[in-house]
Order: structure tokens, then sequence, then C-alpha cells
């Protein structure tokens, strides 16, 4: 038997648990000391051994939480995954509002801040820009070439103004004229326009489409004055004259929008929405429950952090309702949830069992198993309330919105809710970033975040590498988003990034 | 055809357009104001007619037919007055036998053999551009494809002068999509017809990493192999945003010499495989912009091209009409396959599909959604449909085909580029500034108002034909004959102004995650 590593190369994550997680690539025949095995194959980061005998159907348990059933007897020290894990319906029980404990506040007079934007509206703004937004798709080069004229030259003389940014998107024309499609699209766009981090917005209209501007603004309450201006093209005389009508309108917003400073505010003020994207096996052992444990301490400061991506917490639902302030709020996730799987049926989607290839590659065996690693970054706060896709948020405390699992879609409502930061989790490595509200990233592994060192902005692998605790790097990571909430910039902002990332929810059908 | 050029011409200096002596409705050519008479019509506006709006010549009775140029429109649901203008709401197309098309082409004498100026492509196709694309299998990619091919703009170029741009084509959707079936294959159709399309000399295509449409399947699925004209380049591989921008960047400078190579050389019109569009219709596309290129398609026809009628949706009210232009009994079952489809997806919705136009359209001057359709598909010409083509799937030529697309202009089009459409004619009412890439958009007013409006983005101006100083049959050849200058390398007013790279959108048909 060769010498055991002075690191254990497994992670075992709770005493009941019957299979461990690799830290590292382990070769076949390792020794595996503090689980008395030896590996049987060869077994990636990231991915999980049996610890001990699993007989064929026995509940598979990570996290002491059931993620599947052995499809055979399996000896310790197999490599597990989709192969030999079968995912079953999981009995579940929602336990409304059981397991609710109210948030211990940390004293308004002791609360944490940062410099922020205050907006005559009362919420608080983490940067500040001018928007272009569009109705539909005709408008999107305009919009993209009046943005791009306000290059960092041209906005020096007007240092408190972080950019000009376009919001343009595919749908607004020849999609569906009443419901739930449309009203999802203005609500989204009214929402990033209402963004306490948009100082102002212009609004491109090719002219006709079915998102009519009259209606639109109309239907969102939104009235034109010096901080929300229009275009239409087929009015102003197509694209050339609408692209110079609009860089003169912005240039016209631009003193008002540069006329603000930043001040001392608390960090309830914050809202926070939470992501995760090109998950691997880390991202439930290391960035999620870290992001979770500096969500609780926003939590108990005032502040609001949003849970999404609703397909990706199937499964694990009931781990949320519990801890709902009501059955009522509890009930509503679950409703949603039903849609989802209503919506759902016959597709071929993480909802019906199927993560993507990435995630399997990175040692994710099902649905269930991501699920439980995704809900790890909510914490353990409890859930205040439940919103729609891209509707104002205005509870404090942790909060879920329903959105696809989709990175930019789900950002996109997030925002248009009034997450004035996004907060993003990636074990493989996601390159996202978002505007108005910029996007802080974490890694969920060292070789990762060394590798992509230029886009991520915290590095959860201390965790994995047995540098930091959560708790440690809980706080950490609430300190460094303080920071960037106060204008330090984010790697994708360094990036440039966040100008092709608005993407609204395509729900309808298109004619 | 609903028009009849002597007709027009003989009442050139009149306010309204009467396309056949036994029409019960004339077309206001210019505003009518409240009680102006109408001296040809010896009647007077009962009320406001805008522009393009019909307006009704004697008393039409509930469940009359409403003739345009001849042709039914709708049935009157109730008494319309003299005078009355003509709404929406007037007409029902319950119950309604819409007329046939033609559906033999109509033969045209042609001086010479069509031909134009492009590039000959290995395969045998022949390209009206030449592009290097920077692609993306999903969203995740989008800005290191844009700020790659930001770097080579007019100046980075200038020593390629045969390379007419890198332009990114970046979409929204490739991850948290379905991952196997049409939603999939579809997207997936889409890009590798664009890396294919004869417009365009290389490609570099974008991954994250870990996209549910996975690179290297994507690759295989499509049988893309990599080479000196197809690179790929994965952000979590080489290391973040700027690595892969980098990357990107030294790929595209590889293949610009060859791709400069190329010489453009006389080649048939046959080569030409032209998209047929309709954006932002009105009451006058029917009787200027789209009858005019449909004389233009025919011509093309006869030189042994290929043209692509698409917006299946756009047809479905006059599905008999259509269903008539089908060339051969299998054409016609797999047209009405594609509209049966339509008709299921849009059950229940708020769209156009199931009978009230849109507000933009009726308030343009369409009265109904059959109006509409039949005017949308006098574009096509007088040929019959020889083939019908999924979305985005590659077309088999020569002679007028059909592929099944949404009316969604950057998606229909986006659609007819993948299946090799090397230029795109689109006409428009009340004006669009459309443009696409790697094959440009001709774009076709159908008045000269809007003409004069858009000047910047408008290529041809059919108004003319509503003054009766040109026949539909001289402004089609007109038509034509810019299509071959185009195809030839003359720039397009969408591409001057720097239109096609946010036009790429392939159609989101499934269910996001």
């Amino acid at each position: 038997m060769d010498v055991e590593a002075p690191l254990n190369p497994f992670i075992r994550l709770d005493a009941q648990d019957n299979v461990v997680v690799a830290r590292m690539p382990v070769p076949a025949g390792t020794s595996v000391g503090m689980e008395n095995t030896v590996t049987r194959q060869d077994v990636p980061a990231g991915h999980k051994i049996a610890a001990c005998f699993i007989r064929k159907g026995e509940a598979v348990k990570k996290y002491n939480t059931v993620i599947g059933y052995a499809s055979e007897d399996l000896v310790p020290g197999t490599w597990m995954h989709s192969h030999n894990i079968l995912f079953d319906e999981v009995e579940k029980d929602y336990a409304f509002s059981t397991n609710y404990r109210p948030t211990r506040y940390v004293p308004e007079a002791e609360r944490a801040t940062f410099q922020g934007i205050r907006r005559p509206d009362g919420r608080v703004g983490t940067r500040n820009y001018v928007g272009v937004f569009v109705l539909g798709n005709g408008g999107a080069t305009a919009a993209r070439k009046i943005a791009d004229w306000f290059t960092p030259d041209r906005l020096a003389v007007f240092p408190n103004v972080d950019g000009v940014a376009p919001f343009a998107h595919g749908m607004g024309e020849a999609m569906e004229r009443s419901g739930e499609p449309m009203d999802l699209l203005r609500r989204t766009i009214a929402g990033t326009i209402r963004n306490p981090n948009t100082a102002a917005a212009l609004v491109i209209a090719a002219g006709g489409e079915i998102n009519a501007l009259d209606e639109f603004l109309r239907e969102q309450g939104l009235t034109e004055g010096p901080k929300l201006r229009t275009l239409v093209m087929g009015e102003t005389g197509g694209l050339r004259r609408t692209v110079e009508a609009g860089v003169t309108i912005v240039q016209e917003m631009l003193p008002t929008a540069n006329d603000v400073q930043r001040e001392t505010v608390s960090a309830e003020h914050l809202v926070i929405g939470m992501q995760c994207g090109g998950s691997d096996g880390f991202s439930g052992l290391s960035a999620n429950p870290a992001l979770g444990a500096a969500m609780d301490i926003l939590v108990r400061h005032g502040g609001t952090a949003i849970l999404s991506e609703t397909g990706e917490i199937f499964g694990v639902e009931h781990t949320l309702t519990a801890r709902a302030v009501t059955p009522e709020v509890g009930q509503k996730l679950v409703d949603r949830m039903n849609w989802w799987l209503g919506y759902s049926e016959g597709a071929d989607t993480q909802i019906n069992g199927r993560v993507s290839p990435g995630n399997n590659a990175g040692g994710l065996a099902n649905v269930l198993e991501k699920s439980l690693g995704g809900a790890k970054k909510g914490g353990n706060s409890p859930l205040m309330e439940v919103y729609r896709y891209a509707e104002p948020v205005t509870a404090h405390g942790l909060v879920f919105m329903d959105t696809p699992g989709y990175d930019p879609t789900s950002a996109t409502g997030q925002i248009a809710g009034g997450a004035n930061m996004v907060m993003f989790t990636t074990g493989r490595g996601s390159c996202f970033g978002s505007l108005p509200a910029p996007t802080i990233k974490l890694a969920s592994n060292t070789p990762m975040y060394e590798r992509m060192v230029a886009d991520m902005d915290i590095n959860c692998g201390v965790i994995i590498d047995g540098r930091a605790t959560l708790e440690e790097l809980g706080e950490q990571i609430f300190a460094q988003l303080l920071r960037h909430a106060s204008g330090e910039r984010t790697k994708s902002e360094m990036n440039g990034l966040g100008r092709n990332e608005f993407v609204p929810w395509q729900v309808g059908v298109l004619a | 055809m609903a028009v009849s050029p002597t007709g027009l011409e003989s009442r050139s200096s009149n306010s309204v357009l009467r396309l056949d002596p036994g029409d019960n409705v004339a077309v206001a050519r210019r505003g009518l104001a409240a009680g102006e008479g109408v001296p040809s019509e010896g009647i007077a506006a009962s009320e406001e007619i805008p522009a393009g709006h019909k307006f009704a010549l004697r008393h039409i009775p509930a469940g009359e037919a409403v003739l345009r140029g001849g042709i039914p429109i709708g049935l009157a649901t109730a008494g319309i007055a003299p005078g009355q203008r003509l709404r929406s709401s007037d007409l029902s197309s319950a119950g309604l036998a819409p007329p046939a098309f033609p559906a033999a082409l109509v033969p045209r004498p042609n001086a010479a053999p069509a031909t134009f100026r492009g590039f000959r492509r290995e395969d045998g196709r022949v390209g009206t551009r030449n592009m290097i694309g920077i692609f993306v299998v999903g969203n995740c990619g989008a800005t290191a494809a844009r700020q790659a091919a930001d770097l080579f703009d007019e100046e980075g170029l200038a020593a390629f002068p045969n390379v007419d741009g890198v332009v990114p084509f970046i979409h929204e959707i490739g991850c948290g999509m379905e991952m196997t079936g049409e939603p999939m294959d579809l997207l997936r159709r889409t890009l590798s017809g664009f890396i294919r399309h004869p417009n365009t000399a290389g490609a570099v295509v974008i991954a994250l990493g870990c996209e549910r449409n996975n690179l290297k399947v994507f690759l295989e699925q499509e049988r893309l192999e990599v080479g000196d004209r197809l690179r790929t380049v994965t952000i979590q591989e080489v290391g973040g945003i700027r690595a892969a921008v980098d990357t990107a960047r030294g790929m595209v400078e590889a293949m610009l010499p060859a791709a400069n190579a190329v010489r453009r050389e006389e080649v048939s019109a046959a080569h030409l495989v032209l998209g047929l569009q309709g954006g932002a219709p009105d009451g006058f596309t029917g009787l200027s912009a789209n009858p005019a290129l449909g004389v233009a398609v025919d011509l093309l026809l006869q030189a042994g091209g290929t043209a692509i009628l698409s917006e299946t949706p756009e047809l479905l009210a006059a599905q008999e009409a259509v269903l008539a232009r089908a060339g051969s009994p299998a054409v016609a079952e797999a047209l009405r396959g594609r509209l049966d489809w339509w008709r299921g997806h849009h059950r229940g919705r708020d769209t156009a599909l199931n009978g009230v136009l849109d507000r933009g359209h009726a308030d343009a001057g369409l009265a109904s959604v059959l109006e509409k359709a039949l005017d949308g598909a006098c574009k096509a010409g007088s040929m019959p449909v020889s083939d019908v083509f999924r979305y985005g799937e590659r077309v088999h030529g020569p002679g007028l085909v059909f592929m099944d697309t949404p009316d969604h202009d950057p998606v229909s089009v986006t659609g007819q580029i993948a299946g090799g459409a090397n230029l795109i004619a689109m006409t428009t009412g009340r004006g669009t500034a459309f443009g696409s890439l790697p094959a440009p958009t001709l774009k076709i007013a159908s008045n000269s108002e809007t003409f004069t409006r858009m000047e910047d983005d408008i290529d041809i101006d059919c108004g003319p034909v509503l003054d009766g100083v040109v026949s539909v049959e001289a402004m089609g050849r007109r038509i034509f004959d810019v299509l071959l200058r185009h195809a030839s390398g003359e720039k397009t007013k969408g591409e001057i102004e720097g239109m096609g790279e946010n036009e790429f959108v392939p159609w989101p048909i499934g269910v996001l995650a």
C-alpha cells in the first residue's frame, strides 16, 4: 500500500453521507485512509466515490440529502456518477414554514455601509449608467451605434457617469400582442430603465412594433421627461438620423447624470441577484455555500438577496418552503415549480433530469445533485417573498424570483426587478457580465481561478485547498461586495462585458 | 396578379387608385380630407382617409365581398356607406374562398443572358460578398466575438481590399435550451449554414466551453471540419475573455491573406439565391413594391436562379391561394403540413394568425389578414413553388422554393441566409432600416413619401408605380438590374449604414430552462 498523501484527496460533506468528493484528480488504486478504502477507477476532480458498500437501489446521500439511487451493488472506492446513480422521483414534504426562524438583524446603527448613489425614489445605485433601450430588434443597431459613440474619451468630462450602455434584444416584433409574453418584455425593459443604476434612458422604437411605444409607456407608467426620452426611427428618418438624434439626446442627459455624488449608505440598500453558471462538482462545496454565508450576513444587515433559476432548484424546493415566512409564500414557489414542470413537459431540459454536458463532465451526476449545490448559495435565511420574472423586488431578506436557469436571461430578470449587483458562482469558468448592475464572479476552485484570473473576482477554491473556512470566506466575500458596490470595478466591467448579455425571457411564440 | 399597370397609368393624376373596374373600394394615394370630392369616381370621402387606406366606392351591404383589384379581400361584416373608410373590423374572411394565383411563368423576352460578378467557391456556389464571420455556439461567447470582430475596422482591413468585413454573428441562445430535438437542431443548422455560406470566406467559432450547444457535438452533427477556414476558440481553455479575443484575432489574421486572394468573375444569374421579405407593409405594398419584385423574381427564375418565399404566418390567411401555387401534390402536401403546424403552434395566442391584424398593419391601411397575405404572396412572381424547406435548411433550386420561417424579419432572413440566400430583397411600406450579413438586403419602398423620409436606408422607390409614371413591369426590370449590381459588389444602403451585426437572430423555438 502506498503512503497516503498528507492531504486527504477526498472531502466528506456530512457524517451520514455514503459518498465523498475528490478535491483533485485521483488515480485508480489510491488509498483513501480516512474512508478506509482504495479508488477502483480514475476519479476526475469534483467527482465522487462510494465511501462504503452501497446496495443496488439504496439511496445515495450527499449533504445528508438523497441525490439518487444506486443502479447496482457498488463496492467502496467505486467512481460514482450518472452511470450508476439513478435519478427517480424523490419524496417531497414541503413542510411550509415549519423551519421559519426570524432574521436576527444587526442593529441599524451597527450595520455595514457602502458608498452609493441615492435616487429620488429612495433606492440606491451602485453604478451610474445612461441606457439606450429598444422596443424591438428593429432599433438594435441604432441603439448600439448611439451607445458606442460614447467612448471613454468622450465621457472623460463626465467622471461620475460609468458609461452609455445599449440594451438591445431580438424581440418586440412579430410576437404575442397581449398576455404574459408581452407583459414580461415590457416590465423587463421598464424595470431596467427604473433600476437605480440607470441615471437616464433613451428608448428607440423602429416604429410599428407590436410592442408599441405609446402602449409600452402607458402600461408601465413611464412618463417622458429629461431622464426618459424616446426616438421613433420611422419618424426621425431612418438609421443615420436616429443615431445622430440619439447622440444629441444622450449628450443632453449627461450633465444631469453626472451631477451625482456617492455617499455613505446602509448595506440594507443592496439588492443582490444570485447566479451560478458553468457549475462543477466543487461549486456546491465552495463557491455556493461561501456565497450563502455572505448572503446570510447581508440579510442580517437588512439587505436583499434574490435566488432564482427555478428549474435548477427542482428537487430541493422543500428546503426553501420550510423556511418560508408564511405558507402562502411557500406555495407561490411550489406553484411556479409546477408551472415549469408543465412548460417543460417532454422537453430535453434539466428539470427532466438532464444536466448540461459541462455540468456532467464536472462531476454532477444529475439535476438533484446540481440543485442541492445551487440552492446552497441562498444561505440559510428565511424565504420572505416569491416574485415573477422581472417583477419589482420590494421585500428585504432572502427572496426568490422565478427565472430560467439560463444566465443572461436570469440576470436580466433580476436586474429588471431592481438588483443593483449580481454575484455569480462558477466552476468551469463563466465569463458572464451584466449592466447596469455589475457581476462579481466567484470561482469554485483554485486551478480555474488561476487560469481565468482576468475574469474571476474571488477565489473560493481556498475552501477546497483547506486554506479558509466557509465562515471566513463568507466575511471576505461580504467585504469585497461592499467595495464593488462602492464603485470598485469588477473584472467583467474591466473586460467590457454586459453590452451583449441583456436577454429578456422569450416565453411566447413568434409569428 | 392584383395590379393592372395600364389601369394605374390611366389614373396617374387621380388622388385615388381604383385597381379594377369591378372594385367596390379604392385606395387613397394621398390623405383625403372628410368631404373631399373624388371626381374620377363621382364620390366624396365621408370621413378622413389616410394615405394607403381604402374607402367604399358605393354602398356595400353586409355579407358582400369587398373587391380590391378584382380579388375579394374579405366580406363586409355590416353595411359600409359610400365614401366610408374601410377598417379591419369591417371585414371578415369567414366563408370566403380566396382566389388562386396563376401558377405558370409569364415568359418575358430577355435581351441578354443575365450575369453578375461573383466569387466562385469550391462547392460550386457563388458568393456576392466575401466576409469572415466570428460565431458563438451560445450567448456566453457574445462579448468575446463582438470585441474580436470590432478589432478589424476599415483601417485594419485596408490591406485586404477583397475582404468585405469581419462580422460578429452573436445570438441570445445556445445554453439553457433543449439539448436535443428541433430547437437544438435548428440552431445548429442555422450556424453551420452561415459558416458554409458562399459569402463566408472563413469562420471562427467561439465557445465558453460548457454550453448545452456543445462545440464538439455541434461540429460533429453538422459535419464541419476544423481547418484553415474554420477555427474554434474555447474561452475556458484559453483562460478567459481577453485571451479568447486575442486568440480569435490571431486566427482571423491568419485567414485574411487567403480570404483576400479571391477575385470576382462573371457568372450567370443562375447562381443568385434571392430571399424574399416584406417588412412593415402598408396599403401600397401590394400595389407597387410587391408586384414589381414579383416581376424581378420571374426574370431571375427565367435566368435559372432561385428565389425563396418565406414568412409562413403571414401567408396562412391565404392558404388556398398559396396551396394553388404548389408545383406538385407533394409540395402542396408539404406546404399544408407547415401551415397546419403554425395553426397549432398559435392556438389560443394573441397573434395575427388568429385573424386579427396587428395594429401597425391596420394603421398603415391594410384591411384584413387576407389582404396582407395576398399582397405578401405577390412578391414571389408567377412561378409554381417547386420545393419546401425547413427553417435554415440548405435550399436546392433552381426555381421558386418555400422556406418555413416566422414573419419576424431578422429571424426570417437569418433562416434564408442559413439556407444559402446570397441576396435578400425586402419590400416595405412604412419603412425599415433592416440590414443583414453576410448576404446583404436590398430595400424597396412601396411609396415615395417613405422613400424620401428614409432615403439613407432604402435602395429603391416604387412610388413612381403608384404615380402611374412607371409600369409594374418596368419597375420589376429595374429591380432585377439593381439586384445584379448589388450582387456584383455595389453596396446596399444597409451595408453603407452598417446594419447586420445585430440582426442575426436564429429562431428561438423551444423551451428555455
